[in-house]
């Protein structure tokens, strides 16, 4: 049997005050010290004493439920407090650790960790999208906190993060300069061709957004959620979902955006208490994401048998 | 009529290299990772406050506050940035040892006879400028079978300073004992005091520096749009920064 238990993590505390970042584990088994590289498929290597002030120790380590090839997952304080108020991220610091610094630690592989924050990131970027809909979500600095919320769960160069950036800066902070630059950035970053490309994706995203209907389902939801403040934002009925997806190329908006309003709901995301897995689940996540019993996260492909009966199971 | 090959010395083709050893570097220099990293680019040196090892050694060496740098070593404890560069428009010392080891409790480097002077030791090892590039690739040919087990970190079969006695140094002595170590005086650089080759970040960290970049006031508009630039066209996101490292100094050593 193993005694190798986890010690530290190796990494910058300060300056990822924001940030979701992946940091080197460091084990201990005796007098040995690992290292376990925070980087997808990096080989652990054996850590000097030289190295070990460079170690942050994990009080009551343990409690993480670290396994031998586990890196430590870095949730920033200011990050955690983000995520903790919203409803599509909560469920993220479920199996986190707080720490006396503020800081949350959560135990995984590398490959796990970019994998989840991925999945993450999808429904951020919807919760996003939305917001902008919203103008009072503008105005209120929510539709600010979501970008900041998706931009730390997000970092790589995707056209996702380099299409919200830029909607971001034009939409919710009114900044020509800033979006002209991460127009720019979208190129220099590979995530587009070229301006001309980036610029085509912009403008069918804000068709999208600004589609009549859309709008009508996004301010009958506010209306529903004031009526009631159990429910979350943007629950639409089964036709509106099926007018919906026969009106855009961004299909996997809507199935994802109904995730948003079910997690609250009915809480099938690790973390949120009530765990109900339901013909929602089944049947009306599309190329969204949602977790098994595992707590491993799936797709599927089927919403045409949406209905008001089930939605509501 | 036969063309000369030039040879270019092997010290020539080993950049420069820093990183941040994590993560006490930004606590000690009380900056964020991004701040510290982003001075260090663009030779904005004077407001970095040197680490507590690093202003105790300085003391006994009597050095004014410097920055410094291995020639061509990585070591494989840099944090999740490093950087590869060489000197453009700086005045820089070199010394075939780290001069901190030569201070520090550890005594990882043995003389024969022993170093009574540290400073005057020093500066008797220290080469000025670009003078450092012919006796490294003289030495770096005699110590090793191939310059490549230098940039791996292997123990030399001679120290390049006749004094220091490899033998005498104890087994847990490492690369600061042969490392040749280079650094420029502490202040802020205008031009730039280095020609940045290469940034490696630990992957999915070049966006969120870059984020932090967008909204630094350490920078001005036009600064801005150039150091973003920059980031893209040499900064790279590899899963280990320090074996990359290796990698590309390996590769320019052809």
């Amino acid at each position: 049997m193993t005694t190798e238990k986890l010690y530290g993590f190796i990494g910058d505390v300060r300056g990822n005050e924001e940030n979701l970042v992946a940091m080197d584990a460091v084990s201990v088994d005796g007098d040995a010290f690992t290292r376990y590289p925070a980087g997808v498929g990096v080989a652990p290597t054996e850590l000097s004493n030289r190295d070990l002030p460079y170690v942050i120790r994990v009080e009551h380590a343990a409690r993480l439920g670290w396994r031998q090839g586990d890196i430590v997952w870095f949730i920033g304080p200011a990050l955690a407090a983000r995520i903790q108020e919203s409803v599509e991220a909560k469920s993220f610091l479920g199996e986190a650790m707080a720490t006396s610094d503020g800081y949350f630690l959560r135990a995984g592989t590398a490959a796990d960790f970019r994998r989840v924050r991925d999945t993450y990131a999808e429904l951020l970027s919807v919760a996003f999208r939305l917001h902008l809909i919203d103008s009072e979500a503008v105005v209120s600095e929510a539709a600010t906190k979501a970008w900041k919320l998706f931009a730390a769960f997000d970092s790589f160069p995707t056209k996702r993060r380099s299409i919200n950036a830029a909607l971001y800066y034009y939409e919710v902070a009114r900044d020509q300069t800033r979006y002209r630059r991460a127009r720019t950035r979208a190129v220099q970053n590979g995530a587009f061709e070229s301006v001309d490309a980036f610029d085509e994706e912009y403008k069918q995203t804000v068709a999208f957004l600004q589609s009549p209907r859309l709008c009508e389902v996004v301010a009958e939801s506010r209306t529903r959620m004031a009526m009631d403040p159990h429910r979350s934002a943007w629950v639409a009925d089964a036709p509106t979902i099926r007018e919906l997806e026969r009106g855009t190329d961004f299909k996997h908006m809507i199935p994802a955006g109904l995730i948003l309003a079910l997690t609250a709901e009915n809480g099938f995301f690790p973390g949120v208490s009530n765990l109900k897995p339901n013909a929602f689940q089944h049947n009306y996540v599309t190329q969204a994401p949602s977790l098994d019993k595992h707590g491993t996260f799936v797709t599927r492909n089927d919403v045409s048998s949406l209905s008001e009966h089930e939605r509501h199971d | 009529m036969t063309l000369a090959t030039v040879q270019i010395p092997v010290a020539d083709l080993l950049p420069w290299v820093q990183g941040l050893p994590f993560p006490q570097a930004a606590n000690e220099h009380r900056m964020s990772w991004e701040e510290l990293l982003l001075r260090r680019l663009e030779g904005r040196l004077n407001d970095i406050k040197q680490g507590a090892n690093t202003a105790r050694a300085e003391k006994a060496l009597g050095f004014d506050p410097m920055v410094y740098f291995y020639v061509g070593r990585c070591v494989p404890a840099f944090g999740k940035h490093a950087f590869a560069s060489r000197p453009v428009a700086c005045d820089p010392r070199t010394t075939p040892f780290d001069t901190g080891a030569l201070v520090s409790s550890e005594r990882f480097i043995v003389t024969d006879p022993p170093v009574t002077d540290v400073p005057a030791f020093v500066s008797a090892n220290s080469y000025v400028g670009q003078d450092y590039v012919l006796p490294m690739s003289s030495w770096l040919q005699a110590a090793y079978d191939d310059p490549i087990s230098y940039v791996d970190g292997m123990r030399p079969t001679i120290a390049a300073v006749a004094t220091v006695d490899l033998d005498l140094c104890p087994p847990e002595a490492d690369e600061r004992v042969w490392a040749w170590e280079t650094r420029i005086p502490k202040r802020d650089y205008d031009p730039r005091p280095l020609a940045v080759e290469q940034v490696f970040f630990l992957e999915g960290e070049r966006e969120l520096y870059l984020d932090w970049v967008e909204v630094t006031e350490l920078l001005d508009e036009q600064e801005r749009d150039s150091h973003i630039a920059f980031i893209y066209e040499h900064g790279r996101e590899v899963p280990d920064v320090a074996l990359a490292m290796l990698d590309y100094m390996k590769k320019g050593l052809g």
